[in-house]
């Protein structure tokens, strides 16, 4: 199947959406489900087609636009899938089938996801960007009501324009230097750039990217977006966006300067570290529930970083491990925490007491996936933790190893905090509430997805493709064989 | 003069011309040894793999079509937003237009703005323009109507749903012209190789698929920028009227 198909079925359905409400009303929930369920079968499509790499309009790659399925990609295609059918399934629960332009960003959002995951080409990468952007800074805005909103989408509106701007410096300055934007042309051509101009292009896409992944010090819009955002666009947030930008990371530094340069490496480690540390640190300060999850995002996105640093096969696999192990447990901690919120209407954890009595399968979710995530051995989120370290002692990184322990100390400490709130006994019960049975499937779904993934390394073909994603990535050979081929 | 915040300012213009000149250093300009690389085969191989007469249409809308497929979707992400966020149910009668005579010169001029639209729009391959452009001169008009005769006017004739029903489908356009070449030729927006016309050079029927998609992309950006444009005039209605925008 052409891979071309899981890019334009969302943007089929994001073209389309605003001809129902204009001509046919009562399509447009149908509309939404059905697209959604298409989309997501396609990207999982073409994740299972193997690797292939096709050229737009049937020109050569120096020359067209390429897409590229390989390891790598296949991983992030079907880790959006996941993410975006999820969120789309607990949004459909939250607000309905009336804004549907919210769900119009919505499906922008998923096709631009799928094109910098499958894109080959420099500059498609960053007009990718840009409509993944855009439609971030709005469905973080959503709904207008909320000045909250308004405010994070703002800041998530300049902030990402600033690294938009770092990003398209960077790919100007390669195309100046080589004239080329095919990125298997440019592993091969870029190394031969004078060494300032490559610094410059090395320095341009890593802030970039680091601002859009939300590293410090690019880190100041993501706790308000996640925490301000509603739940499912937070769960969405956490789960994919930020994943998406550090795919790109991963991508571009091991092809394009995995050769060239190895101290881009050491930049990584360092401010991977950097960003473990005080995400944890933040983390362990807040009172809002949702704030507490955003900055535990941060600390994570530090501690992927840091598996990137790593500058090695097993680094690149830990490094996509923990995204899955993330996605899976930080997803499901925001859908709880927006239930449970919603029923306090409070999002402050010393509000939300006595809530195990009022929902227990949430709050044991919810336990699962804090466990997870703090790195609570045998689940996932311990697993690919240990696969860090195992990579960073390797590579003789001890102070990110060690960061990356005591961050596990830490989060479980402020995991306990929001946990034993739960368990506490309340003076006035919740008031009950409207179910969601929606969000509550998801949230098991999403846990059984980590212990599918707690087993993985156990699992031969799971483990196999984790291993393949790692020496495919670090190498980059077989990258430029399959599109130059 | 010694306050933090000058120190502050000091601080910032040393770190942006420590940038700039790092930027600038990293500035290659290689001594000129001929076109090489994609450059020479879109200059050379144009009026052969397309038939379009303009080197930047055909890279446009044929080389790199899907960049454009893109770029007009971020247009149309921007409008989507941006209706969403100032999401009105009504328009009000903000102002009258300007002067009788104003009124009526405008008038002559509107079929002729619109018949230069359409011509950069068509003759996209042939001339510098194309959709891009030509749908902002569309959309100029139709602002036009809003600074002469007054915000309500244009309400009034074409409904915010009609633009909405333009803009998708000049999109949903763009991506079935795309799927034709992927059924025929194998490959997402093919056009020559997908069985579209080459025609000859600098006629108006030549390109094969790049006039329709210049077409495409003008539907798109003309209806959306008007639709931009009208969403944020809203909230510039008479403050006496109304209260304040809710944000």
């Amino acid at each position: 199947m052409n891979p071309v198909l899981a890019i334009v079925a969302p943007f089929l359905a994001a073209f389309t959406i605003p001809l129902f409400f204009v001509f046919r009303k009562r399509w447009i929930g149908s509309s939404i489900v059905l697209f959604g369920i298409l989309s997501a079968l396609l990207s999982l499509f073409v994740a299972a087609g193997g690797e292939r790499a096709v050229v737009m309009g049937g020109w050569n790659p120096e020359v067209g636009i390429t897409l590229v399925v390989d390891s790598l990609s296949t991983a992030f295609l079907i880790l959006a899938a996941l993410g975006f059918s999820a969120s789309l399934s607990a949004a459909t629960e939250a607000f309905g089938y009336g804004p549907w332009r919210f769900y119009v960003l919505f499906f922008l959002s998923w096709a631009a996801t799928n094109g910098i995951i499958l894109t080959g080409d420099l500059f498609n990468l960053f007009v990718f960007f840009e409509i993944f952007s855009v439609a971030a800074y709005l469905v973080v805005a959503y709904p207008p009501r909320s000045w909250q909103a308004i405010e994070a989408g703002f800041k998530y509106l300049i902030f990402g324009t600033v690294g938009a701007l770092f990003l398209l410096i960077g790919i100007a300055y390669a195309f100046m230097a080589t004239g080329q934007l095919n990125m298997a042309i440019l592993a091969r051509v870029l190394p031969r750039a004078p060494e300032t101009t490559l610094s410059v292009v090395i320095g341009c896409l890593v802030v970039g990217l680091f601002i859009k992944s939300g590293t410090v010090p690019g880190h100041f819009w993501l706790p308000d977006a996640h925490s301000s955002a509603q739940t499912p666009v937070s769960a969405l947030l956490s789960g994919v966006f930020v994943k998406v930008s550090l795919y790109a990371l991963i991508r571009l530094t091991f092809l394009l300067f995995g050769n060239a340069d190895g101290r881009v490496f050491f930049v990584l480690l360092l401010f991977g570290t950097v960003t473990l540390c005080l995400g944890h640190l933040m983390a362990f300060q807040q009172e809002d529930i949702k704030r507490l999850l955003a900055y535990s995002t941060v600390a994570q996105v530090g501690t992927i970083v840091i598996a990137i640093g790593c500058a090695s096969a097993g680094g690149i696999a830990a490094a996509v491990y923990h995204a899955f192990n993330h996605m899976a447990a930080k997803m499901g901690l925001f859908l709880v925490a927006g239930v449970l919120a919603e029923d306090r209407a409070s999002r402050d954890i010393a509000q939300m007491r006595g809530l195990f009595r009022h929902r227990p399968l949430f709050v044991l979710a919810f336990c699962l996936f804090a466990a997870s995530i703090a790195g609570i051995p045998p689940l996932n989120g311990f697993m690919s933790k240990w696969f860090l370290l195992v990579a960073a002692a390797e590579r003789g990184a001890l102070i990110p190893a060690a960061a990356v322990v005591a961050g596990t100390v830490l989060s479980a400490a402020y995991y306990l905090r929001a946990i034993t709130a739960f368990f506490s006994p309340a003076e006035t019960e919740p008031p009950h509430l409207r179910p969601h049975p929606v969000t509550g499937a998801i949230v098991m779904l999403l846990a059984l997805l980590g212990l599918v993934l707690a087993l993985a390394p156990y699992i031969d073909p799971l483990r196999e493709g984790l291993l393949a994603v790692g020496s495919d990535t670090s190498s980059g050979a077989r990258y430029i064989g399959r599109v130059l081929q | 003069m010694k306050s933090p915040r000058n120190l502050q300012r000091l601080g910032a213009l040393a770190l942006s011309l420590a940038l700039g000149w790092w930027l600038w250093q990293g500035v290659t300009i290689s001594p000129f040894q001929g076109i090489t690389g994609p450059a020479a085969r879109y200059i050379h191989g144009t009026a052969r793999d397309t038939g379009a007469a303009n080197v930047v249409a055909a890279i446009l809308f044929d080389y790199r079509g899907f960049d454009t497929l893109g770029e007009a979707s971020v247009i149309y992400t921007t409008v989507c937003g941006v209706a969403l966020l100032f999401a009105k149910r009504r328009y009000r009668r903000s102002s009258h237009g300007l002067s009788f005579i104003v009124k009526r010169s405008m008038a002559l001029l509107v079929p002729f703005i619109l018949l230069y639209a359409s011509s950069i729009i068509v003759m996209g391959h042939l001339s510098p323009g194309g959709g891009f452009q030509g749908g902002s001169v569309m959309a100029t008009v139709t602002i036009l109507f809003c600074v002469i005769y007054g915000s309500s006017f244009e309400a009034a004739r074409v409904s915010p749903k009609v633009k909405e029903t333009i803009e998708s489908s000049g999109a949903l356009l763009f991506v079935l012209i795309g799927l034709v070449g992927l059924v025929t030729g194998g490959a997402f927006l093919t056009n020559i190789a997908a069985g579209f016309p080459r025609g000859t050079m600098g006629q108006l029927f030549s390109g094969g698929t790049i006039p329709l998609l210049n077409i495409a992309v003008g539907m798109k950006v003309g209806a959306g920028l008007s639709t931009l444009f009208y969403s944020m005039v809203k909230i510039l209605e008479d403050p006496t009227e109304s209260s304040p925008p809710e944000v």
